[in-house]
């Protein structure tokens, strides 16, 4: 079994972009369109990484991280926040909220995919089995 | 004393002329004047005694009343409010006349010598009618008291000069009540108040008489002294012209004074005055609506307890009694911006406040300082909804741009494992979020042109519309997975352009999903109203909060609080789809109940049965 990356977004064409880059790196994409859909999808499918959006209607991607650090046994699973966001305040706000990386939108891909490795290696050892 | 009346139009008022009241008051004093003279010449003693006399007796009265005259002239003028008010030595001038000319025969030289004075002054008509008039009133009235008093005494007996006295102090009284008559009605003050006020101008009176009765004493036993009676008269005038300047000069203090406080009261910005305890020694109504806290409680309290303030950034408390105590040392302004605390409600508002030094006329214990305090929530409101657009905008270009980016350079990284379908689909996503920012773009500048005055860029043609079929695409385009109906009533055509009849029921419909559940339907009622054709958009969805309704068409404006924001959007739609509908005729409007739903309905010309063209 491959490593699963859950992405999560409301922009449909970004779901389909990252699902598309993350697939032709060799990762199991699974997604989600908005906050309860990715803590429910994270229950059911354990993934390796958590790729957030930040700003989504309803339960936004901070609220997402908070719970998930807060979940047992997804506690560990590394965050990658993805966010519109630019201000110092959006970057500590999601270090706070417990996010691993922050990467701004739009990004470089290869840097996206730079640090999607570097957080699953630094990961490995908290990988849930 | 002779008191006669100037009055003058208020500074920056325009000259009125005299109110009715005034002209009425006039006549009858023209009145009375009469009825004195026929009294007077009743009792048989005008005249009397003034035949066969010397030439000199004659040319004696001609002088005393041409002195009476001058004396009437040496008026020195005070002013009160609206009017002026003279005083002047005609009853010194007066007490000669009284004494010298043969009983009786005083009124005519007391009248002529009034007359000629109030003539010499040359001032108006009606105010000569008047001054003479009473003149001759009180000349009248001092005649009969003399004659009832002195009997068949010499002027010159004790009992005669009593007499002369009385008759002059009764001339100064008929007077005095006369011109306060006039002012009181002027002033619009009761009579008594205004005689209160002005009691001074009696004892002028009563002066004047003792000098002219010290004169006539002088007179009958060393008249060669009779020159040393200049040194009062000239004590006297002197004495009147300063007392004249020091109320003239209290007068424009006052009006000084006055215009401070009002502009003090009336401004907008609150001020308070610090003395050098930090104690409030002022305290305007508008600071007093600021900070929720009234004059009385104000004045004499510590400043930093009625005006406490909040750092904006720090949140900490911040003591403006120190910040005045600063400005005054140093003697520079600060100017802060911070949050007010308002008693009561404990609401922070948004405010500048300026302090600086005031000198406290060399007393260094009394130095403080003047506190200026503006509401400053409008521009801080302003400031933040800036702040929170400039964030949208930029999320809003930021999140098309993120795939257009993604695909474009995953494509590139990955060319050799490119299939042609995978190709078809990065680039038609590619387009299609382009063509998506481009759109935005254009909204951002339609907006920004429409805020400078600037109208619709694009082409707009008028021709018959179907509502109901545009209504039926807009649906199709926006909300295909929506349970959605559309009634038309009568196949209602309107007179628009069709591209701007679709962004605006776009724009509507888009709005009437975003802010409803999935699922919950969006219905569309064509209808006739009056001349035209209104269209209903109506949802089920969260309702608009009655604030918000005016204010839901301006630009930027979004019911959302941006911290915990559930949709996304830059809250330019409606207000673009109401500049779009007015451009035809028509408009829009809204109704809507919290947790219940709202209903847009936009309104548009109807094309008129007998005018429709068939459709090409």
């Amino acid at each position: 079994m491959g490593t699963r990356v859950l992405v999560v977004d409301d922009d449909p064409a970004t779901v389909e972009m990252l699902t598309l880059a993350l697939e032709l790196e060799g990762y199991q994409v699974v997604s989600a369109a908005c906050g309860s859909e990715a803590l429910a999808t994270a229950e059911l499918d354990r993934p390796h990484l958590v790729m957030l959006d930040v700003m989504m209607p309803g339960i936004n991607g901070l609220d997402v991280a908070r719970e998930l650090r807060d979940h047992g046994t997804l506690g560990t699973t590394p965050i990658l926040m993805l966010s519109a966001g630019a201000r110092d305040v959006d970057v500590w706000s999601a270090w706070m909220a417990g996010a691993d990386a922050y990467v701004t939108k739009p990004m470089d891909v290869d840097h996206l995919l730079g640090e999607v490795r570097r957080l699953l290696a630094a990961g490995t050892d908290r990988v849930p089995s | 004393v002779n008191v006669t009346l100037d009055a003058e139009p208020r500074e920056g008022q325009p000259a009125v002329a005299d109110p009715p009241s005034v002209q009425r008051y006039v006549l009858g004093w023209l009145f009375r004047a009469v009825l004195a003279t026929a009294l007077v010449v009743l009792t048989g003693q005008v005249g009397r005694g003034l035949t066969g006399l010397s030439a000199g007796r004659y040319v004696g009265m001609a002088v005393m009343a041409a002195l009476v005259a001058v004396a009437y002239c040496s008026a020195v003028t005070f002013r009160y409010g609206r009017s002026k008010q003279s005083v002047d030595l005609t009853e010194a001038a007066l007490v000669p006349v009284f004494v010298l000319a043969p009983v009786g025969s005083a009124f005519l030289v007391a009248v002529a010598g009034v007359w000629l004075g109030t003539l010499a002054r040359r001032d108006g008509a009606v105010k000569t009618a008047f001054n003479g008039s009473v003149g001759v009133v009180s000349a009248a009235v001092a005649v009969l008291v003399q004659l009832s008093v002195l009997g068949h005494d010499d002027p010159l007996s004790n009992r005669g000069l009593i007499a002369t006295a009385l008759a002059l102090t009764a001339y100064g009284a008929v007077g005095f009540l006369a011109v306060s008559g006039v002012i009181s009605r002027l002033e619009g003050q009761a009579l008594h108040t205004v005689m209160r006020r002005r009691r001074h101008i009696l004892t002028g009176t009563i002066g004047n008489i003792a000098i002219g009765l010290i004169g006539m004493v002088l007179w009958n036993v060393r008249p060669e002294l009779l020159f040393l009676l200049v040194v009062p008269l000239v004590a006297t005038s002197l004495a009147y012209r300063g007392a004249s300047t020091t109320s003239h000069l209290t007068g424009q203090m006052q009006t000084e004074h006055d215009r401070l406080v009002r502009v003090v009261q009336a401004t907008s910005d609150g001020i308070a005055l610090v003395d050098g305890a930090g104690r409030v020694v002022l305290w305007n109504p508008a600071l007093a609506r600021l900070t929720g806290r009234d004059h009385d409680t104000a004045v004499g309290t510590p400043v930093s307890e009625v005006v406490p303030l909040r750092d904006s950034r720090e949140r900490r408390p911040l003591d403006i009694g120190a910040v005045v105590a600063t400005t005054r040392d140093t003697g520079v302004p600060i100017e802060l911006d911070a949050d007010l605390v308002e008693a009561g409600s404990g609401e922070h508002r948004a405010v500048r406040v300026s302090a600086t030094a005031v000198d406290g006329d060399g007393d260094p214990a009394s130095d403080g300082g003047l506190l200026v305090v503006r509401d400053t929530s409008r521009e801080r409101e302003v400031e933040r909804l800036k702040d929170d657009f400039l964030m949208r905008v930029s999320h809003e270009l930021r999140t098309p741009l993120t795939p257009i980016k993604g695909y474009a350079e995953s494509l590139r990284m990955h060319r050799d494992r490119t299939t042609p379908e995978l190709l078809d689909t990065s680039l038609a996503r590619i387009v299609e979020r382009s063509d998506h920012m481009a759109a935005l773009i254009d909204d951002l500048l339609l907006v920004a042109s429409l805020q400078r005055g600037g109208g619709l860029a694009a082409d707009a043609s008028l021709e018959p519309v179907d509502a109901a079929a545009r209504a039926r695409a807009a649906v199709a385009s926006v909300a295909d997975d929506r349970p959605c109906e559309v009634v038309d009533e009568a196949g209602l055509r309107c007179h628009a352009d069709q591209a701007r009849v679709d962004r605006i029921l776009k724009i509507l419909v888009d709005n009437a999903v975003t802010y409803s559940a999935a699922g919950s339907p969006v219905r569309i009622v064509v209808r006739a109203s009056g001349s035209e054709t209104a269209i209903d958009v109506i949802d089920r969805g969260r309702g608009i909060p009655r604030s918000h309704l005016v204010r839901i068409f301006d630009r930027f404006h979004r019911v959302e609080d941006p911290l915990v924001m559930t949709t996304n959007g830059l809250g330019i739609g409606l207000h673009i789809a109401r500049h779009l509908a007015r451009s035809m005729g028509g408009d829009i409007v809204v109704d809507s109940v919290l947790g219940e739903g709202s209903t847009f309905t936009v309104t548009l010309p109807r094309l008129q049965p007998a005018t429709v063209p068939d459709r090409r």
